[in-house]
């Protein structure tokens, strides 16, 4: 694929802080390479700034190769930008066209407060996890392979829901702020693995308690947050997470 | 705490809730347009099978059953809506679907509030005959108690009712088309199998009730209105 060069404006959300109101600003930026990532045109326009002595846009990012789940921003309304399966940091300007304007918004939801500009406290998600995901039997070291016997499609399905990375694209993109897939990943996850047996009940009642006390949302089964999610995490999630509440409550 | 309590208490069990009585009005949805196609016999068919349904052992109860059904899904529902809506105070300026948004889920809302608006009218229109009054129709008048298919009968001459029922029809098809099958997922039935066949399945029966009571509305209309019709 050739590289060539675009020209996009970004409407960008700026919020000094969280107890500020915060608006759209809107930065035309040329000769945007197609090979950029779409936080590399978010610097391009912070070194613009800079330049202009103004105040750069603050966005959250770590390592930049789509496995930390620390970037993330409704891009033209699309959780991670307009591609499939690719956290923010892994979409490029290829995806846009000349002359398009992009809005660029944080995520939205009351358990994820705004700090700054794209950057939102996503705290809420570590509560979660603090509440219920993790197993307390010691596991020792690195057991041998296949030391402890797991079928294989239950270590499938507990490595596929393992592979959330928290960056809450389930929640920004859900209708109602839900965020039952990522608790449902997380519960999942564990629940199909031996070491998690344990707390089984009590992991799902106190992570989905936990969810329900931040404020989250209630799922009713609009799919977009499988649509958005960058490490695809099945529906079949939230279903799991169902029946693991369902047997809880006996 | 009681397993009732952390139900009503958890949102995964007003999933339950919803996803429950969800099932049981399509149950009623369907067997209420099974029995409702007798219209299209005729008066005898549909008065007959009207006398029979009220003499099945238990009537009152099932219809008690699924009127709490109607309640509890209505009232869970209005709660969950109110619940979302505080869950992200401030909307976004440009929210777009990643693609999967259907008919279906993308009007919940607004189908199950004309729904219930509906619900309440047909209730008032057929069920207890106070709009219109029953006494307004020809029978009543004649000194005789108007019998159901003369309340359906006398109602459907007006086209703006009709228009309404028609509306109704539309919308608790496209209500269904989601409802049904995300009450599956809500309940944890969920299969990546089976789900393609249960979307397809909910998608026909939304298209089904939909058609069959738009039929019935609209053969009801000619019907009444036909010169010399026996009401």
């Amino acid at each position: 694929m050739g590289s060539s060069t675009i020209n996009v404006t970004l409407k960008v959300w700026r919020q000094k802080n969280a107890e500020t109101k915060g608006e759209f600003e809107t930065y035309p930026i040329n000769n945007v390479s197609t090979d950029m990532s779409f936080l590399e045109a978010l610097d391009t326009v912070n070194e613009q700034l800079l330049q202009q002595g103004k105040e750069p846009i603050a966005f959250d990012h770590d390592c930049r190769e789509g496995i930390c789940g620390m970037c993330g921003a409704m891009v033209d309304g699309i959780a991670h930008g307009p591609d499939k399966a690719v956290t923010l940091c892994q979409t490029h300007m290829r995806s846009f066209h000349n002359g398009d304007t992009i809005v660029v918004e944080p995520w939205r939801a009351k358990a994820f407060p705004i700090i700054k500009d794209l950057v939102t406290d996503r705290s809420a998600f570590d509560k979660i996890i603090a509440s219920g995901g993790y197993v307390s039997v010691s596991t020792g070291g690195v057991p041998d392979a296949n030391a402890i016997l797991i079928p294989k499609k239950d270590a499938d399905l507990a490595m596929d829901a393992a592979a959330c990375i928290g960056c809450g694209a389930c929640v920004a993109s859900c209708p109602n702020a839900s965020a039952m897939l990522f608790v449902s990943a997380k519960i999942s996850h564990l629940s199909h693995l031996p070491q998690g047996q344990v707390e089984r009940k009590e992991r799902a009642k106190r992570m989905i308690q936990t969810m329900d006390d931040l404020g989250f949302g209630n799922c009713s089964n609009h799919r977009e947050c499988e649509a958005v999610c960058p490490k695809e995490i099945k529906l079949e999630n939230i279903a799991t997470m169902n029946r693991e509440f369902a047997s809880s409550l006996f | 705490m009681t397993i009732l309590s952390s139900v009503f208490g958890s949102s995964v069990g007003k999933k339950f809730i919803v996803g429950i009585t969800g099932l049981a009005i399509c149950l009623f949805v369907l067997m209420h347009f099974l029995g409702n196609l007798n219209l299209l016999i005729g008066k005898e068919a549909f008065l007959d099978y009207a006398k029979n349904l009220h003499a099945l052992p238990g009537f009152v109860a099932i219809e008690l059953l699924f009127a709490s059904a109607f309640l509890v899904h209505i009232a869970m529902t209005i709660k969950l809506i109110f619940e979302n809506k505080a869950a992200r105070p401030v909307d976004y300026a440009v929210k777009k679907s990643a693609g999967v948004k259907t008919l279906g889920s993308a009007t919940t809302m607004i189908t199950g509030i004309y729904l219930l608006l509906f619900l309440v009218f047909h209730l008032l229109n057929i069920k207890f005959a106070i709009i219109p009054s029953i006494d307004t129709i020809p029978t009543a008048i004649a000194g005789v108690t108007p019998n159901v298919y003369e309340v359906i009968s006398y109602s459907f001459k007006n086209l703006g009712l009709v228009l309404f029922y028609i509306g109704g029809a539309v919308c608790v098809g496209i209500h269904i088309s989601h409802g049904f099958q995300s009450s599956f997922q809500s309940l944890g039935l969920n299969s990546p199998k089976y789900m393609p066949l249960l979307r397809t399945i909910s998608n026909l029966f939304g298209v089904l009730v939909a058609i069959g009571y738009t039929v019935i509305s609209v053969f009801m209309f000619i019907v009444a209105n036909m010169k010399g019709a026996t009401l």
